[in-house]
């Protein structure tokens, strides 16, 4: 009878550290996934080219960011603040601007992106430089001209390396492709860093935003 | 007390939503409208942001047959033979059964209908064809026979004389009318949609402006105005460039001879700098100079509202140049296309590179989405994009290689995709020339010069810059660029800074990296 109390007690206690350390190994699997894959550093190249993580917004928190437009003289870009909803991530938060940044904007300001042009990809890898994935009527519907191709490419530049310090350089590919320029100009083979040269600095040039 | 509050608030509250400066319905600005009968003016106001008008105040001038419907937000509208039916915040308008869409709705606002200013481009103006003429930028509805030329000006200074020109589309007849202190161009048209006035504070021109809602321009001369000359020139698309010359007393009480007033009748100013012969007793002259006509081929570059192609400014004024340099200087000339041909932006630099050129000037034509952008600008590199690659060539600028007949020898180290880092030093210099030439024959833009990370400048290996030489979005501009004149005055300014800079290369210590030098 005692031998068998025992050899049910030793099955009871087997039976039981099995299920202790399966649980504890999905544990362990589990916090060493949530942990690798917590602020995606560790991956190499960072995608958000479905706009999937974008769809996460804060608890309906926002973010004041600067984009940039032409200013009324067209000698310079202007800053323009706006709201946009805050996201988990930085390759989300970095998506969003780039998209608005695309966007056409409410008379007087004037963008320098083309119509039709679209966001493609973004990717972001981890020293910094954010790859933006442009669709093609970036260049072929670009009206040309050197300053307003300047304007162009560091409007996006500008906006991405403004608003996060851990964006270092930007470079813009088109239909996924590296390409030498926009439309003949601005060398665009590297990935540009933040020139806040382009931008006027002169209150007279700002345009009037007011009741935008 | 009690009941004096309320009315207080309430009163609060009615001025706070009448008041401010985008209240709801407030009037914000207004439409012209030219017809052979007069001048009308339809008030527009605001509704959430978009501009909008009563549809009862353009009715009678266009004959609209307006007829409220059963659906009470639902209207319709018989406009010549179309008919047109309207539904309050619906952003699309039916036109025989054809859906129009519109950015903003139309709706009933105050109890009557309103319609946004886009209705008037996009509805009327296609049903009235040719007799109803909105344009939205200047806010002008021009009706019927009436005729209300265009007008864009631009004003070019000078140290002894202006220029006035205006580009009047489509031409039209007019009479001068001069006092003492006024010069008034009397145009036979019902009114005047001038584009842009010149902002006028001179010495010679005081004021620039139209008469009162009359098709008259008025310009006002200031104390030192002397004479003036007007010379017309027909155009292709039908419009005509008017130039008007204002002489200073200044000039007008120098020597200069009646060939030099009567070259004032031209388009631009003439080349006041006699050309010296170039000094061949340099060492560091220079022996042959690159010239790239930006774009070519496929690559059509800016296109101005007439149809004129960057890639033909360029090529026209780049053969010029040479022609010039080479009869007039004797020095080489490597152009990096002689015809309509796609070159690579590399392959330009390459071009330069190859045939050992010492000056690289690239030739382009400006495009600007803000037509108040204009003028000359001179670009040369600039290497903060460059900036590892500068690094790299600073801590290698010279390295030593075996040679086969034994020892070595120290050459100096190129970059070959940024050669021009090297050079920015002397390019900075050619664009400050470039602008002091250029500057005394076309308009240049307020600011200049500009450094930037171009493509076709950073394998140069030579001092090189590229020049926008004027605005193509402009229609003034457009003409401008393709003038002999203009063309002429870019090849005789471009002459003269290449002299000047072969003169101050004599005087450089650095000319960049050499091409090799044999160690003891």
């Amino acid at each position: 009878m005692t031998e068998a109390i025992k050899s049910s007690r030793l099955k009871w206690n087997k039976t039981w550290s099995y299920v202790v350390c399966t649980v504890a190994t999905i544990i362990l699997i589990t916090w060493i996934a949530g942990s690798f894959f917590k602020d995606g550093q560790q991956v190499s190249v960072r995608n958000s080219d479905n706009g999937a993580e974008a769809s996460s917004p804060q608890n309906n928190q926002l973010q004041k960011i600067d984009l940039y437009y032409i200013s009324e003289d067209g000698s310079a870009l202007v800053k323009h603040e706006v709201e946009v909803s805050k996201t988990e991530t930085l390759l989300a938060q970095a998506r969003i601007v780039a998209e608005q940044q695309l966007q056409q904007p409410e008379a007087p300001l004037l963008t320098p992106f083309p119509d039709g042009t679209k966001l493609r990809a973004f990717y972001l890898a981890p020293n910094g430089d954010a790859f933006v994935d442009l669709s093609q009527e970036v260049s072929l519907a670009h009206p040309g001209g050197s300053l307003d191709e300047i304007f162009t490419v560091y409007s996006l530049v500008n906006s991405l390396t403004g608003n996060f310090p851990d964006i270092h350089a930007v470079q813009i590919l088109i239909e996924g492709k590296e390409v030498d320029t926009l439309a003949g100009h601005v060398d665009l083979r590297r990935p540009l860093g933040l020139n806040m040269k382009w931008v006027s600095g002169d209150d007279s040039l700002l345009l009037s935003t007011e009741g935008l | 007390m009690l009941r004096f509050l309320s009315i207080l608030v309430v009163s609060c509250l009615i001025s706070t939503s009448f008041s401010g400066p985008h209240a709801q319905g407030q009037i914000s600005s207004e439409v012209l409208v030219y017809s052979v009968s007069g001048t009308d003016r339809i008030p527009t106001f605001e509704v959430e942001g978009q501009e909008m008008l009563y549809l009862n105040a353009l009715a009678p001038l266009i004959q609209l047959q307006i007829e409220e419907n059963s659906r009470p937000d639902t209207l319709s509208i018989s406009a010549e033979s179309a008919n047109i039916i309207l539904t309050e915040d619906q952003q699309v308008v039916s036109v025989n059964g054809r859906l129009i869409s519109l950015r903003s709705a139309p709706r009933i606002f105050r109890g009557q209908w309103a319609i946004p200013l886009e209705f008037l481009g996009r509805v009327l103006q296609p049903i009235y064809s040719n007799t109803f003429d909105f344009r939205s930028s200047s806010r002008l509805l021009v009706l019927g026979d009436a005729h209300v030329p265009k007008i864009s000006s631009v004003y070019l200074r000078g140290a002894d004389y202006d220029r006035l020109t205006l580009e009047v589309t489509p031409s039209t007849s007019y009479n001068i009318d001069q006092d003492e202190r006024h010069l008034t161009l009397q145009f036979d048209a019902s009114g005047l949609d001038i584009l842009d006035f010149p902002l006028l504070n001179g010495e010679l021109v005081a004021n620039f402006e139209q008469l009162a809602e009359s098709p008259n321009i008025s310009i006002s001369f200031g104390p030192m105005f002397d004479s003036f000359s007007i010379s017309s020139q027909q155009l292709t698309d039908g419009g005509e460039l008017l130039s008007i010359e204002l002489v200073s007393k200044n000039f007008a009480e120098t020597d200069a001879s009646a060939e030099e007033v009567a070259s004032l009748n031209s388009d631009v100013r003439p080349n006041t700098l006699p050309t010296p012969l170039p000094d061949f007793s340099n060492k560091k002259q220079i022996r042959s100079v690159a010239i790239d006509p930006g774009h070519g081929g496929n690559d059509y570059g800016s296109q101005g509202i007439n149809g004129t192609n960057e890639k033909d400014i360029t090529l026209a004024i780049a053969l010029q140049l040479q022609q010039v340099i080479e009869n007039r200087l004797g020095l080489d000339v490597i152009l990096t296309r002689d015809r309509d041909e796609t070159v690579d932006l590399d392959a330009r630099a390459a071009i330069a590179n190859n045939n050992k050129a010492d000056l690289f000037i690239s030739l382009h034509v400006n495009s600007s989405a803000r037509p108040s952008a204009i003028g000359a600008e001179i670009f040369y590199l600039s290497i903060d994009e460059y900036s590892s690659e500068a690094q790299e060539l600073a801590e290698h600028a010279t390295a030593p290689v075996p040679v086969v007949t034994g020892g070595s020898r120290t050459i100096n180290m190129l970059l070959w995709d940024v050669a021009q880092i090297g050079y920015v030093e002397q390019s900075a210099h050619l664009s400050l020339i470039v602008q002091n030439e250029l500057k005394q024959r076309i308009e240049m833009n307020p600011q200049p010069i500009q450094q930037a990370p171009f493509r076709v400048l950073v394998g140069a290996n030579m001092p090189a810059v590229l020049i926008e030489l004027g605005s193509i979005y402009d229609p003034t501009e457009e003409y401008r660029l393709t003038s002999d004149r203009f063309q002429t005055a870019v090849v005789e300014s471009l002459v003269a800074s290449i002299l000047k800079f072969g003169e101050d290369l004599g005087q450089w210590d650095q000319m960049g990296p050499q091409n090799s030098q044999e160690q003891e």
